[in-house]
């Protein structure tokens, strides 16, 4: 009786449990398969993380309406001259905060309203300035490399023309522009519409490489500087053309280029005749053109650059403010530059890469430069030469150290010439 | 002042005159291998390369040399591969048959010791709501394909099986990623790119109308290593060592598929695209690393071909590029001859 119990008892507890037994075997996940509440377990937590990264963007993060790329760049100069006029010392040479982005972007064609807004200034005196103020059109479309290009610029921006003033540092290496640059107002930016485009491209498929036989820029700009209204109403006119060798890349013809610029414009010359109460000041409308031609081959690791500039402008002569006449001054500046590249700075392909680490390639480029500025080519023998022999060092993505020493002799007819040689060491970041 | 900027130039012209890149080598101090970026940024990659990647077999064969290996994994693909070889910039470099043709084609100074990948797959993806159900139909619509790379002459074989040519097409030239993004965002109505069309799929925004797994064996890539012809001359038993390294990732990858699929997950592809795109295919045909009568006709038909559809300009002799002398060397050091078949032309293996 009492075996019989016991049996009866371990079999109906078998039997209470053999339900849980089998429902456990029969509930174990398979492997590889997810479980009902794992998979609310999932939707609870990307809920709650949305939930949080909703916040954090409401509180915490810029917005705007459209998508804004931020960048900048300052370059700090240390600056040692025999020219008396020339401070030795310290500067912040410039300084920029730029915005850019897209107000219309076509994916299907790339026919995209850009803009483009900086804002900058220097430690004379620490202001802030509009430096570029544009907006750029694609006439044409622009994803496909194989068909030419064609853009509309309005605003504030570079002018068109000579190499040297629009080049990207592949092209210029030096701290310092050439000096014809500098004296005939190339440098500063001016406001207008300019016309820009290519025709005739050569694309090497194998190399990701697009070269066009033709480039130009048209524009039509105030000619009175960056920042101000115009000081008179006649507009100046700038045109540029580049032809360049339409070739393989591996070809050693590979970026070769020669480029015209011719510049057509009206100044108002003033010159204040007497001091003081007798002072006068006379304007008269002048001249202000400007024409060049330049070379250029830029076939990584070794380049150089070779430009001409003409200018023409009018200014006031005369003794007296009565017998005030417009004279016109013919000056000259023309440049060579050639260097080399130990390094991938400037090879495209090779700084595009997946990495893990802020790696970027090392490069070392020597150079020297030779640029003569002929202010007045009438006057004879008059020149100022500037021989530079430089050195810049790339070391990180947005930033570079340069060093350059300017071996400067001024030349004037019946006068001895004036050595003020300079050393300048420069470095530039970015982001 | 004077004597010290004169002192001061010269010193600079005196560093670039010594610089250590021109100091002349017994060995490398850096070996630059590249690879085609994936299209998910991460630093690894697939294929026989991306497991000698993974495994560390090119760091283990120079260990204790002071040799860095240095690893390029550019976006720009095979164009970018070619840029940097024409720039000095890599040795060492896993690429695809187009570039690489094109690149010899243009002058580039390579030798090709090494096959690299057969049978990748080309896929034509539309967006998952398009109307578009077959290559037909895709007269007329925009296209995106990666000029210049292997995509490129795979999306030519195809459209002309299917009774189209380019000029039917409004074609775009897009990299991967960028495809990517135009097919979700409905800009352009067809792509035709690599696995990452599987992606999309899996994302719900995509479909596949096409890929090459139907198509004859010639419409699927085959891949070759390069090595720069500087170098080779140059250091030839680096070379040598350099091939051995690769083969040890091409005997890894083929006798162990699953788990060359999971490391090549690494390269940020899922491991169910991988699996898909693999799906059938025998993995000693697609990593064998031998330059046996498959690899040789393709390259030689592909000649030929590119020529005549104008990928190309000029063709070139294969024989004066193809250099055996490392993968024979490195098949019999590592006694692996045996490992993979000869394949003829039609990819069958030989008896």
């Amino acid at each position: 009786m009492k075996k019989l119990l016991i049996m009866s008892g371990l079999l109906l507890g078998m039997a209470a449990l053999a339900p849980t037994i089998g429902a456990a075997e029969q509930d174990a996940p398979a492997p590889n398969y997810v479980t009902q509440e794992e998979l609310d377990g999932v939707r609870t937590e990307i809920a709650t993380l949305s939930d949080q990264w909703k916040r954090s963007l409401d509180k915490s993060v810029v917005q705007s309406t459209r998508a804004v790329k931020f960048g900048g760049f300052a370059q700090g100069r240390y600056t040692q001259s025999e020219d008396v006029t020339t401070t030795d010392g310290f500067e912040i040479s410039v300084y920029a905060l730029s915005l850019q982005g897209s107000l219309r972007k076509d994916y299907a064609e790339g026919r995209n309203l850009d803009y483009f807004i900086s804002l900058g200034g220097n430690s004379n005196d620490f202001s802030v300035k509009p430096l570029e103020a544009r907006l750029t059109y694609s006439l044409f479309q622009s994803l496909d490399k194989g068909k030419p290009y064609l853009t509309l610029t309005f605003g504030q921006q570079k002018k068109p023309f000579s190499l040297e003033a629009l080049a990207s540092e592949e092209f210029k290496p030096t701290i310092k522009s050439a000096q014809f640059a500098t004296k005939l107002g190339l440098d500063p930016r001016d406001i207008g519409l300019v016309l820009t485009g290519d025709l005739f491209p050569a694309v090497d498929y194998g190399f990701n490489y697009r070269v066009p036989l033709l480039q130009y820029s048209i524009g039509i700009i105030n000619g009175s500087g960056p920042n101000t209204k115009d000081e008179n109403d006649a507009k100046d006119y700038v045109a540029r053309v580049v032809l360049s060798a339409p070739v393989d890349y591996n070809s050693i013809l590979r970026g070769l280029a020669l480029g015209g610029s011719w510049y057509k414009g009206d100044k108002l010359a003033s010159r204040t005749f007497g001091t003081g109460a007798t002072a006068t000041t006379v304007k008269r409308n002048g001249d202000k053109n400007r024409w060049g031609a330049d070379l250029s081959y830029v076939n990584t690791p070794v380049g150089f650059t070779l430009e001409y500039v003409r200018g023409e402008d009018g200014i006031v002569t005369g003794a007296t403010a009565v017998d005030a006449a417009v004279k016109v001054v013919k000056s000259e500046g023309w440049t060579g530059t050639i260097f080399y590249n130990f390094g991938d700075q400037f090879v495209r392909a090779v700084k595009a890469q997946d990495r893990y680490d802020d790696w970027y390639p090392l490069t070392y480029q020597p150079f020297v430069r030779f640029d003569r500025w002929t202010p007045d080519i009438d006057v004879r023998g008059t020149h100022t030469d500037i021989l530079t022999v430089g050195f810049n060092w790339f070391f990180a993505e947005t930033t570079k150290l340069q060093i350059n020493y300017n071996n400067k002799t001024s030349v004037a007819d019946g006068v001895d010439d004036v050595r003020d040689d300079e050393v300048l060491a420069q470095f530039q970041f970015g982001f | 002042m004077k004597r010290l900027s004169r002192i001061l130039a010269l010193s600079l012209l005196l560093i670039s005159a010594v610089n250590p890149l021109w100091a002349a080598e017994e060995k490398p101090t850096v070996i630059r291998i590249g690879t085609p970026a994936g299209a998910y940024g991460k630093p690894y990659t697939t294929g026989n390369i991306g497991t000698g990647h993974a495994r560390g077999f090119f760091e283990e064969e120079f260990k204790g040399e002071n040799i860095t290996i240095e690893w390029n994994f550019l976006k720009a693909t095979g164009p970018g591969i070619n840029e940097a070889f024409a720039n000095n910039s890599l040795d060492f470099a896993s690429i695809g048959d187009l570039p690489a043709i094109a690149g010899r084609a243009g002058g580039l100074k390579t030798r090709l010791v090494a096959a690299s990948g057969r049978g990748g797959n080309t896929y034509v993806v539309v967006p998952d709501d398009s109307p578009i159900t077959s290559l037909e139909q895709i007269k007329g619509k925009r296209v995106g394909v990666n000029k210049g790379t292997y995509m490129h002459a795979a999306f030519l074989k195809i459209i002309k099986a299917a009774g189209l040519t380019e000029k039917d097409l409004k074609v775009f030239n897009m990299d991967i990623p960028t495809q990517q993004t135009a097919i979700a965002s409905k800009d352009i109505d067809v792509a035709f790119m690599t696995n990452a069309a599987l992606d999309l799929r899996l994302r719900g925004v995509g479909r596949i109308i096409h890929s090459t797994k139907t198509d004859p064996a010639n419409f699927q890539q085959v891949g070759s290593i390069l090595v720069n012809e500087q170098f080779a001359k140059k250091y030839p038993d680096i070379t040598r060592r350099l091939v051995k390294a690769y083969v040890k990732g091409a005997i890894e990858a083929t006798k162990n598929k699953d788990v060359s699929l999971k490391l090549w997950t690494k390269s940020g592809a899922p491991l169910s695209s991988l699996k898909e795109d693999f799906e059938g295919k025998d993995f000693f045909f697609v990593s064998s690393p031998k330059l046996d009568e498959h690899f040789l006709s393709y390259y030689r038909d592909s000649i030929e071909w590119y020529k005549q559809v104008g990928l190309i300009r000029s063709t070139f002799d294969l024989d004066k590029w193809v250099d055996r002398s490392f993968i024979d060397a490195a098949l019999k050091e590592l006694n692996a001859e045996k490992v993979w078949p000869d394949f003829d032309r039609n990819g069958q293996a030989k008896q």
